[in-house]
C-alpha cells in the first residue's frame, strides 16, 4: 500500500488554499467528500494513531458552510450506537433503519470508511465479553452488507468491557455499555 | 517325626488360641472427626540481632492462610527452643500442639545466611523433617515459603504452593499495571505499565515468560515478555482481535483467539509466531482456550449452542464436544494439573460464581459465596483455585480450596485487581 | 522347623521352650482374677432401658383341679374310680399317676361284697389321696425349683446387661474423646477405613504405641489418626476391674470421611 501518510500534510495545506479561494465551490457536498478522501484512505488504524489534526481541518471548515450529514443532529446518520440485550448480538428492529442508513451512505460514498466498535457490559469474563463485543460489531456489519455495503469499507473491532461509557453497577449503565459504535475514519 | 507332629499341633493350637483371643477385643467405632485443623506451634527462629523480620512469621502466615492449620500462640512459653535438644515435649503437649517448628538463622561467609529448621511431632516425640538452606539475605522470604511448603507436605501429604508466584492486572487510577507477586500477594513486581487495558496474562510452563493482551495499539494484540530480561515481542497482530493466549504444556505452542474481521475463533500458533493453524470452525463465539495437561485437548468457551458453555476439541482437530450441561452461562474454563477437575464461572440468578466439575462423574459444585467472580486459575498442586471477585466495587483476589472447605482473601493490593493466573512450580 | 540335630536334647529343649512360650502368652491374654467374684455370664442380651418385667412363670394349670376329683368321688360311690384317674392323667402330663388297681366287685357274697367293696373303695381313695398329695408336693417343689432357677437367670441377665451397658457407655466415651482429635481434612476425598489396635493401662494411657492394622492409602491420614489416638490420652476407663479387663484391648475402627 502506498504510504498515504506522506500525502496528508501537502493535501491538507492545499485544501486550506482551496478553502480560501473558492468558497462558493465548497457548497457542493460532493466536492467536500472528494477533498477528504485522500486523507481518509490510510487504514483506520493509522488514522487513529496520527494526530489527525490536518485531516479534520477540512471537514471543520466545511461544516461552517454546509451541514455534514454524518454529524447533523437531524440526520439519522448522526446516530452511531446500536444497543443490545444482555448476552445478545442481534440488531434489534429499532436500530435497523439507522444501520441501513449508514450502509446506504457507504454505498453512495465509495471512499467512505468506517469501523464498528463492539462493547459489552462488565459482567462475566473479559475474554468472552471481548468476543461478544466483536460479535455485535459483526452483526452490524452483516446488516450493512445486506444493504449493499462492501467489507472493504467496514472494519470491525472489539473493546469488550474495557472501554465503558459509565462504570456504575446498575442496569441502566450496563445497558449503555452493551453497544456497537459506528465510527467513520477521520473522526 | 513324632516331635514334628507334636510341635505342629502345639503351634496350631497356639495360633488358634491367639486368633480367638484376638477376636475377643471390643471394637470402638469412630466416625468422622471433630478436629478442623492441625494444631501447630512455630517458635520464632533465633537470628542475629540486626535482622528484624523473622521467617517464623511468614511460615505461620502461610500455614494459617491454608486453612488447615491452627497456629498456637508461643509467646507465653518460657522455653523457646531452637534445637531439638532444648525441646520439652510435655510443655508443648500441654498446649495441645501436635507439631512444633523450631529453627535458626545464622550468619555465613560472604554476607550470606544459613537457615535451618526442624519439624517435630509433639505427640510421638520424633523429628519429622529438618533442612538447611544457604541463602542471600534477599532470599529470606522465599526460603520461609519453601520451609512452609515442607511442613505442609509432611503433615497433610499434599505438596504446598507457598513458594509459587501469581500474576494479575491492577487498574490504578488511569493506568493498567501487569504484576507478578508471591502466592500470598506480597513482593509485587511490575511487568508492564500502560495507559490502555491489559488482559489475559498467561504463564509459560517454565514460569519464565508471560503472554498477555495489550490494547496499547488501540486494538487487542498478544505479546510475550520474558520475566528475567524484561524483553518482549509481538506474538500475534492479525487483522481484528488477537487475544486469550494459552501455552501448551510443553511450551512449544500457544492457543490464541483471532477474529480476522469475523467472529472469534481458536487458532494454534508456534511460540515463535509461525505456523498459524485454525482449530475451531463455527459461526459462533469460540474463545478462552485452555490445554489439558497431556496436551491432547483444548477446552474452551463457545456459544454455538445458543448459550455460552464449555466445550473441548482435540488439538489435532476435529469436532468439538460439549462438556457443561447444567446452567445457561458457563465461561472461563481452567483444568486442574491432574486433568480430572474443570473449574469455570457459572452465572446463576444474576450471580457469577466459581464452579468445579468432576470430568469423570459430571458432578458440579459451586465453590464461591461471592457474586462477581472471574478468571478461575488452579494452583499447581490442584488444591486451590485463585480467582478475582468484586467487593465494594473494587476488584480483589481470593482463593478457594478445591474441596470447598477453605476460602481466603489475598492481601489487598492498592488498585482494582483482576485477571489473576497462578504460576507453575518454581525449581 | 524341627530338624534332626546333632544335639539329641535339642528337640526336647525346643518343645519345652515352645510350651513355656505358650503358657506365657496364655497368661498374658487371660488375666488372673484375684477376686472371688461370680463369673459373669456372657449371655447374648439385648440392651434394655428398663429392666424387663419378670418373666411369667408358667404355673402348672391343673393346680386348682386336683381337689375336685378327690372331692367328687366321695359323695358318689357308684362312679368308678377310673374317672378321677383319667382326669389326673390329662392335666398332669409330667407326673404319671400310677394306674390305680382295677377294683372288681366279687360276685358271690353281695353283703360281704358290699362291705369289702366299701373297704376297698376307702383304701383306694386314701391311696389316691396320698398319691395326689405326693404329686402336689412334687409339683410344688418343682415349681419352686423352676422359679428359683428363673430368678437366678434373671439376676444374672440383669447384671450382665448392666455390665454390658456400662461397657457400651465407656466405649462411647472413648470413641467420643478420640474423635475430638481426628482431623478428616488430611484423609483425602474417598471414604477410607482405618483400624488400630491399642492396649490400655488402668490409668487410661496406652501401654504401647497404637498398632496399625489397616491403613488408608494416605500416609498423612494414618499419621493424623495415630496422633489423635495418642492425644486423646488418658482415655476414660471405669474403676471396676472387671470392666477394665474387658476394655483393656481395643480395636479402633475409623471412618473419618463419613
Amino acid at each position: 500500500m502506498m504510504n498515504y501518510q506522506r500525502l496528508v500534510l501537502p493535501v491538507a495545506l492545499a485544501s486550506l488554499l482551496a478553502a480560501c479561494s473558492a468558497k462558493p465551490v465548497k457548497e457542493e457536498p460532493v466536492a467536500a467528500v472528494v477533498d477528504r478522501s485522500p486523507a481518509a484512505q490510510p487504514a483506520p488504524k493509522s488514522a487513529e494513531k496520527a494526530p489527525a489534526a490536518a485531516p479534520t481541518t477540512a471537514p471543520a471548515t466545511e461544516a461552517a458552510t454546509k451541514v455534514n450529514p454524518l454529524t447533523d443532529p437531524n440526520n439519522i446518520l448522526s446516530k452511531r450506537s446500536v444497543y443490545f440485550d444482555f448476552d445478545r448480538y442481534e440488531v434489534k428492529p429499532e436500530y435497523r433503519a439507522m444501520v441501513e442508513a449508514h450502509a446506504r451512505y457507504l454505498v453512495a460514498t465509495p471512499a467512505a470508511r468506517l469501523t464498528v466498535q463492539g462493547h459489552a457490559d462488565e459482567r462475566g469474563s473479559r475474554e468472552y465479553n471481548l468476543a461478544l463485543g466483536q460479535r455485535r460489531a459483526v452483526s452490524v456489519k452483516n446488516l450493512m452488507n445486506v444493504h449493499g455495503a462492501s467489507d472493504n469499507q467496514i472494519e470491525t473491532v472489539s473493546f469488550g468491557e474495557e472501554k465503558p461509557r459509565c462504570t456504575a453497577q446498575t442496569e441502566a449503565c450496563w445497558a449503555e455499555n452493551r453497544r456497537a459504535d459506528i465510527v467513520y475514519a477521520g473522526e | 517325626m513324632q516331635m514334628q507332629k507334636f510341635v505342629k499341633t502345639l503351634a496350631a493350637f497356639f495360633l488358634l488360641t491367639l486368633a480367638q483371643l484376638a477376636q475377643a477385643a471390643l471394637t470402638v467405632e469412630i466416625v468422622g472427626g471433630a478436629a478442623q485443623q492441625i494444631p501447630i506451634a512455630i517458635v520464632p527462629f533465633s537470628q542475629p540481632a540486626a535482622r528484624t523480620d523473622n521467617p517464623a512469621a511468614v511460615i505461620a502466615a502461610d500455614l494459617q492462610r491454608s486453612g488447615l492449620f491452627r497456629i498456637l500462640e508461643t509467646r507465653g512459653m518460657l522455653n523457646q527452643p531452637h534445637d531439638p535438644a532444648g525441646v520439652n515435649f510435655a510443655e508443648w503437649a500441654a498446649l495441645q500442639a501436635q507439631a512444633l517448628v523450631i529453627g535458626k538463622v545464622e550468619p555465613a561467609a560472604g554476607g550470606r545466611l544459613k537457615v535451618s529448621f526442624r519439624l517435630l511431632d509433639v505427640v510421638k516425640q520424633t523429628t519429622l523433617a529438618g533442612l538447611e538452606y544457604d541463602i542471600a539475605p534477599i532470599q529470606m522470604r522465599s526460603t520461609a515459603h519453601k520451609i512452609a511448603d515442607v511442613i505442609y507436605e509432611k503433615l497433610t501429604g499434599e505438596r504446598g504452593v507457598f513458594a509459587t508466584r501469581i500474576t494479575y492486572v491492577s487498574k490504578e487510577r488511569d493506568r493498567y499495571v501487569l504484576r507478578v507477586a508471591d502466592s500470598d500477594g506480597a513482593n509485587p513486581q511490575t511487568v508492564l505499565s500502560s495507559r490502555e487495558p491489559i488482559i489475559s496474562p498467561a504463564w509459560s510452563p517454565d514460569g519464565l515468560s508471560l503472554a498477555y493482551v495489550s490494547f496499547e495499539n488501540k486494538k487487542p494484540i498478544i505479546y510475550v515478555q520474558s520475566l528475567t530480561s524484561g524483553q518482549r515481542r509481538m506474538l500475534a497482530n492479525f487483522k481484528g482481535n488477537n487475544s486469550a493466549p494459552a501455552w501448551s504444556p510443553d511450551g512449544s505452542r500457544l492457543a490464541i483467539v483471532l477474529t480476522h474481521g469475523e467472529n472469534s475463533q481458536i487458532y494454534l500458533i508456534n511460540a515463535d509466531g509461525s505456523g498459524l493453524k485454525r482449530l475451531t470452525h463455527s459461526r459462533a463465539i469460540d474463545t478462552e482456550p485452555v490445554w489439558s495437561p497431556d496436551g491432547q485437548w483444548i477446552y474452551f468457551t463457545s456459544d454455538r449452542g445458543s448459550s455460552p458453555q464449555i466445550y473441548r476439541v482435540a488439538t489435532r482437530g476435529g469436532d468439538a464436544q460439549r462438556v457443561t450441561f447444567e446452567g445457561s452461562y458457563n465461561v472461563s474454563p481452567d483444568l486442574s494439573p491432574d486433568g480430572r477437575l474443570l473449574s469455570y464461572i457459572r452465572r446463576e440468578e444474576g450471580r457469577f460464581r466459581v464452579a468445579l466439575q468432576d470430568l469423570a462423574s459430571g458432578q458440579v459444585r459451586i465453590l464461591s459465596d461471592y457474586a462477581a467472580d472471574e478468571s478461575p486459575s488452579f494452583a499447581p498442586n490442584g488444591r486451590l483455585i485463585l480467582f478475582a471477585t468484586s467487593l465494594a466495587h473494587k476488584g480483589v483476589l481470593a482463593a478457594v480450596s478445591a474441596d470447598g472447605r477453605t476460602q481466603q482473601r489475598l492481601s489487598d493490593a492498592d488498585g482494582d485487581v483482576r485477571e489473576p493466573a497462578w504460576g507453575p512450580w518454581i525449581h | 522347623m524341627i530338624r534332626r540335630h546333632e544335639n539329641p536334647l535339642a528337640l526336647k529343649a525346643a518343645a519345652l521352650s515352645l510350651l513355656v512360650h505358650v503358657l506365657f502368652f496364655l497368661l498374658l491374654f487371660v488375666s488372673f482374677n484375684w477376686k472371688s467374684a461370680q463369673p459373669m455370664q456372657v449371655a447374648e442380651v439385648e440392651l434394655w432401658d428398663a429392666l424387663p418385667a419378670p418373666p411369667v412363670v408358667a404355673r402348672p394349670e391343673p393346680k386348682p383341679e386336683p381337689p375336685k376329683p378327690v372331692i367328687r368321688p366321695k359323695p358318689e360311690p357308684p362312679p368308678p374310680p377310673p374317672e378321677p384317674k383319667a382326669e389326673i392323667a390329662v392335666e398332669r402330663p409330667k407326673p404319671k399317676p400310677p394306674a390305680p388297681p382295677r377294683v372288681e366287685q366279687p360276685r358271690p357274697d353281695p353283703r360281704q361284697q358290699a362291705a369289702e367293696e366299701d373297704r376297698k373303695r376307702r383304701e383306694e381313695q386314701e391311696r389316691l389321696q396320698r398319691q395326689l398329695a405326693a404329686q402336689e408336693r412334687e409339683l410344688l417343689e418343682e415349681r419352686q425349683r423352676r422359679e428359683a432357677q428363673q430368678l437366678a437367670q434373671t439376676r444374672a441377665a440383669q447384671s450382665a446387661a448392666q455390665a454390658q451397658g456400662a461397657i457400651h457407655e465407656y466405649l462411647g466415651q472413648i470413641a467420643g474423646k478420640i474423635r475430638q482429635y481426628v482431623n478428616p481434612h488430611v484423609c483425602g476425598e474417598n471414604r477410607p477405613t482405618l483400624v488400630f489396635r491399642i492396649a490400655l493401662m488402668p490409668t487410661g494411657e496406652l501401654l504401647a504405641p497404637p498398632r496399625l492394622e489397616k491403613g488408608s492409602d494416605i500416609a498423612a491420614c494414618d499419621a493424623a489418626v495415630e496422633r489423635a489416638i495418642l492425644q486423646a490420652q488418658p482415655l476414660p476407663l471405669p474403676s471396676d476391674p472387671d470392666l477394665i479387663a474387658r476394655l483393656r484391648d481395643l480395636r479402633l475402627e475409623f471412618r473419618p470421611n463419613e
